[in-house]
This record gives structure tokens, C-alpha cells and sequence, in this order.
């Protein structure tokens, strides 16, 4: 049996994104991959809304929203959990929630930088060295959480190819 | 935590953690050995480092960000005293700097290879500066996230650098670098060290500049 993983988007979901296609195809020999679209998680309708808006609606409770859905959608053990961007936030409160994983990988999840707790399990935070807004080393430290910070890159690595196959690679060492 | 691997024969031996250099992001050793230029990342800048080897120690490091406002990395040695690296500006470029009593000085913002919307950095100069390799990230653009080469069109002294070409037969990465004794270019991905005959590259030997 393959080892089961959730897929949390971005702030924006999977509507009319070709890249989480790209996860797809790097993961699904090796992994039985659901996904989880963030903002619908969120109770967000995204549609005609800028990033603006939607972002501060996640900020105002659609974050936690979103944590219980996927509490309440995931009641069993996961093997692994990727989150992009907001889904990783998403992921790393779940887990805090009681969602039971042994492992995250977070990409780009910038407002971790106001977490003071880290989940039990195996986490992994993927930044772009570009992205303003990631945590800072001292955070990483203060956590204990394993960071690595992609030279030259900014946020939206995780829609990269490139980026997806060498992460999906890397997860079969893991599994 | 900065790490050094001595070449032991035609092997390196284990790396040994350079403590003297604090929390080194990135740093590049001086042809002679005698200096190393380095950064240290904090939250909103990468101060540049230099530290000098004295009793075959690295000696106190100086802060050279600070009476310049300089910050970067990706240092590249051209020779003992001509530096390219990386700065911060219009989402991170490469310029030329000198490097003389302790003070770096751009001297060129090589503006052919740099762009506004992607990063360029952590580049790699020809000894006899016939062409120049590069990093470049443009976020959603995959024709411009790759290695880069530029050669120079003009003469050593006065470098007329043409529009870079993207090098398609590689993949993402930094830390480029042609070894001239093994003709191999070498690069890293964060994760493993890559390398490739520089014959299948198009490095052409007719691009000389005029010495």
C-alpha cells in the first residue's frame, strides 16, 4: 500500500492551477495524494477577490477554519502532509489540533514566523531566499526546525517544476 | 556554520567546521588562500565579511558593510583584488567590485546581465574574462531560471559583455564554476555537487576577447 498524502494549496486553491498537476505526476507512483484546496477549507470563495482580500480573510479566521475542516476531514493517521504557502500554516496548526502525521514538509509557509510552538513529527520548511516575508534563522533555531532557504528563489517556488520533482525525489527517501 | 575541505591528493578530506567565520551564509577563499570575503545573513540583510589568514588562521573578521552600506554575497574572485558578487538591488544583481585596504568598491553594475524582476547571483568569471556564468530566477518564467553566459565582446581591460544566453542543457543551480584543469563545470543544486564537460557547453574558444 502506498503511503498517504495530503496536498494543501496555496491562498489562491487548485481552480486553474496546472501545478498542482506537476505534484501529481511527481508523487502519485509513490503516493496515494489527496488534495486540499486552502481557501475552500477557509469557507473562502476566491473567485473576482484579490490576494488582498482573501488573505486577510485567512488571517481573520478562515486559518482556523480551515484547521478545523481538515481535523474534521482527516480523523486517521496521514504519512505525510505538504502544504504550500498558507497550507502550510494550515498543516503545521492541524497537527498542533491533534491531526496525527509523521511528517510535514511546509513550502513557503511565511506566517509560521509567528508560531511559538512547533507539532511533534518530522518538519521540513522549504523558503525561497528571496521571499521577504519568511522566518527568520533565529526562529528556525529557537524552534528547532529544519529550514532550508532556496538561493535565488522567491515565494512561489512550490509552482515550480523544477522545484516539485527534486521535493518529490527527495520524499522517497522518506517513504 | 561554514565548512572547508582540504584537497588531500586528488581527494578531499573531510570537512572541517570553520568556527572563526560565525554563521557564514555563503563565502569565496582568495586565489592567494590569504583572504576570504563571506556574508552573514541576518533578517533583512547580508552584511559582507572579510577576514584575512594569519599562522595559517583566520584572523578577526571586519565588517566591510559598514562604513559602505554594501551588502550581498556570492563572492567570485577574479584575482586577488577583482570581486563580483551579488547585491541586493532591483530583486538581487551581479556587479564588479575592487577590493583595496580593506574596502570594497563597485567599479561596474554590469547592467547587460542584470534584470529588474529576476535575481541574479552567484557568478563565475574566465580567468581571461572571455565569458561570464550566472544564476538566474525569475519567478514564473522558466525560460529565465537557469545558468546564464554573457561573453565579453570587448577587450579584458574593457569588458563589452553581450546579452546572456541561457545554458537550457542545465538545470537550475548556483555556485557555477569551470575547473580549468579537468575542463568540468561545476555546479550545485543546494543538494548534491553536479558536473559536466565544459566541451559539451558553449564555451567557444573563438569568443577571445582581444588580450
Amino acid at each position: 500500500m502506498k503511503p498517504k498524502l495530503l496536498l494543501l494549496s496555496d491562498l489562491w486553491g487548485f481552480q486553474d492551477e496546472a501545478w498542482s498537476q506537476d505534484y501529481i505526476a511527481a508523487l502519485q507512483h509513490h503516493h496515494e495524494v489527496t488534495l486540499f484546496d486552502s481557501p475552500q477549507l477557509a469557507g473562502i470563495n476566491v473567485k473576482g477577490q484579490s490576494q488582498d482580500t482573501i488573505h486577510r480573510q485567512l488571517i481573520n479566521g478562515g486559518i482556523e477554519t480551515a484547521v478545523q475542516q481538515l481535523r474534521a476531514q482527516v480523523p486517521q493517521s496521514i504519512d505525510m502532509i505538504i502544504g504550500c504557502s498558507v497550507g502550510g500554516v494550515i498543516a503545521w496548526k492541524a497537527i498542533l489540533a491533534g491531526l496525527q502525521t509523521k511528517k510535514l514538509v511546509a513550502i513557503s509557509a511565511t506566517r509560521l514566523r509567528h508560531e511559538t510552538q512547533k507539532p511533534d513529527g518530522d518538519i521540513v520548511l522549504y523558503y525561497g531566499e528571496q521571499d521577504k516575508y519568511r522566518p527568520s534563522a533565529e526562529w528556525s533555531q529557537s524552534l528547532q526546525v529544519t529550514t532550508h532557504l532556496l538561493p535565488g528563489v522567491g515565494h512561489d517556488v512550490y509552482k515550480e517544476r523544477h522545484f516539485i520533482k527534486k521535493l518529490a525525489t527527495n520524499l522517497l527517501s522518506f517513504t | 556554520m561554514g565548512y572547508l575541505a582540504r584537497k588531500e591528493g586528488d581527494y578531499f578530506a573531510s570537512p572541517v567546521a570553520l568556527v572563526a567565520l560565525d554563521s557564514i551564509y555563503n563565502g569565496a577563499i582568495s586565489p592567494d588562500g590569504q583572504k576570504i570575503l563571506f556574508s552573514i545573513r541576518t533578517d533583512t540583510t547580508s552584511s559582507i565579511w572579510l577576514a584575512e589568514k594569519t599562522d595559517n588562521r583566520w584572523s578577526t573578521k571586519n565588517n566591510l558593510s559598514q562604513n559602505t552600506g554594501l551588502s550581498g554575497g556570492y563572492f567570485y574572485w577574479l584575482n586577488n583584488r577583482e570581486v563580483y558578487f551579488y547585491v541586493p538591488a532591483s530583486n538581487g544583481d551581479i556587479v564588479q567590485a575592487i577590493l583595496e585596504n580593506q574596502q570594497l568598491t563597485i567599479t561596474d553594475s554590469l547592467t547587460v546581465i542584470n534584470t529588474t524582476s529576476g535575481t541574479e547571483f552567484s557568478p563565475f568569471v574566465d580567468r581571461k574574462k572571455r565569458y561570464l556564468i550566472f544564476s538566474r530566477y525569475t519567478e514564473g518564467d522558466i525560460t529565465q531560471q537557469g545558468f546564464f553566459i554573457s561573453y565579453n565582446e570587448g577587450q579584458r581591460e574593457n569588458p563589452r559583455w553581450s546579452i546572456p544566453q541561457k545554458l537550457d542543457m542545465l538545470p537550475y543551480g548556483w555556485s557555477s564554476w569551470v575547473s580549468e584543469g579537468s575542463n568540468q563545470f561545476i555546479f550545485s543544486d543546494g543538494e548534491d555537487i553536479y558536473s559536466y564537460p565544459v566541451s559539451s557547453l558553449p564555451i567557444p574558444e573563438r569568443k577571445t576577447a582581444t588580450p
